[in-house]
């Protein structure tokens, strides 16, 4: 009898896929292997939030920096040395005011600007961020521990491939004076896509 | 293509399952396909277009369980 239409065929388990494109390329002589790694050692140690945070110490403590970053993000963030693939073809610096809240998303899949402010957490690949934060984000927020005042406007960015976007928070007050040091060590990963507030 | 990979505004979905600076990655296959899939469009076998493509070719009801 032929499979119910309600059935997805049987496959091979995900991790047995994966083994076996990783094999055919190296059959090729791809060095899958090797590039994997590379590419594993990039997403654990290289493209870490610390690199976005190190971007807004800097945007807080210097004017100059900080206009440059909002015109074009991608040329102000490798002043500090830090590249984007050559597809994210822009960087759009977001500026959170107390009047405006900025917030990222990807509805399609998962798009961040991943080499400036790590890679993106769990939750913002589920559907449920996705679906709802663009049509209901107060209340998304609010869900995630965000509470904005009424008054505060909150405007939802949908990322592409080519354009990726990263938040650029409020400077708490009383951190005057502080070092770009200092200040780096404040932002998170969840400020930069915009569902905390620093 | 309007297919159900694009959850913009779509309803009826629960709460985020949301953790303050959430892990990106559960398993250790989930290290190697994303390393793997940027390997690809360096080695010019497919570009961003058609990866996405092939997404949005995914099975639904495949793609709605795929983690």
């Amino acid at each position: 009898m032929a499979p119910s239409n309600s059935e997805l065929p049987p496959t091979a388990s995900v991790v047995q896929r994966a083994a076996a494109i990783e094999s055919l390329l190296e059959e090729r002589g791809w060095k899958a292997g090797e590039a994997i790694e590379q590419g594993i050692h990039n997403a654990e140690d290289v493209w870490l939030p610390q690199r976005g945070a190190q971007v807004v110490a800097k945007a807080w403590s210097d004017a100059a920096f900080k206009a440059r970053l909002l015109s074009n993000g991608k040329a102000a963030v490798a002043e500090l040395g830090i590249d984007m693939p050559p597809h994210h073809r822009h960087l759009v610096a977001l500026e959170n005011t107390e009047a405006v809240h900025n917030v990222i998303v990807c509805t399609l899949c998962s798009c961040t600007a991943f080499t400036v402010i790590g890679l993106p957490p769990d939750w913002y690949k589920d559907l449920e961020y996705r679906a709802r934060v663009v049509r209901e984000s107060r209340t998304v927020l609010r869900e995630m521990g965000l509470e904005l005042p009424p008054t505060t406007q909150i405007r939802v960015w949908d990322t592409t491939a080519d354009t990726r976007y990263m938040v650029l928070p409020v400077r708490p007050a009383h951190t005057a004076g502080w070092s770009e040091t200092q200040l780096a060590n404040i932002v998170s990963k969840d400020a930069m896509i915009g569902v905390a507030r620093i | 293509m309007d297919g159900l990979h694009d959850l913009g505004g779509k309803q009826g979905f629960g709460p985020v399952r949301f953790t303050p600076e959430a892990a990106v990655f559960h398993e250790a296959w989930e290290k190697r396909i994303n390393a793997l899939y940027g390997v690809g469009v360096r080695l010019g076998i497919y570009n961003m277009d058609e990866y996405r493509h092939a997404i949005e070719r995914m099975e639904p009801r495949h793609y709605m369980t795929a983690s």
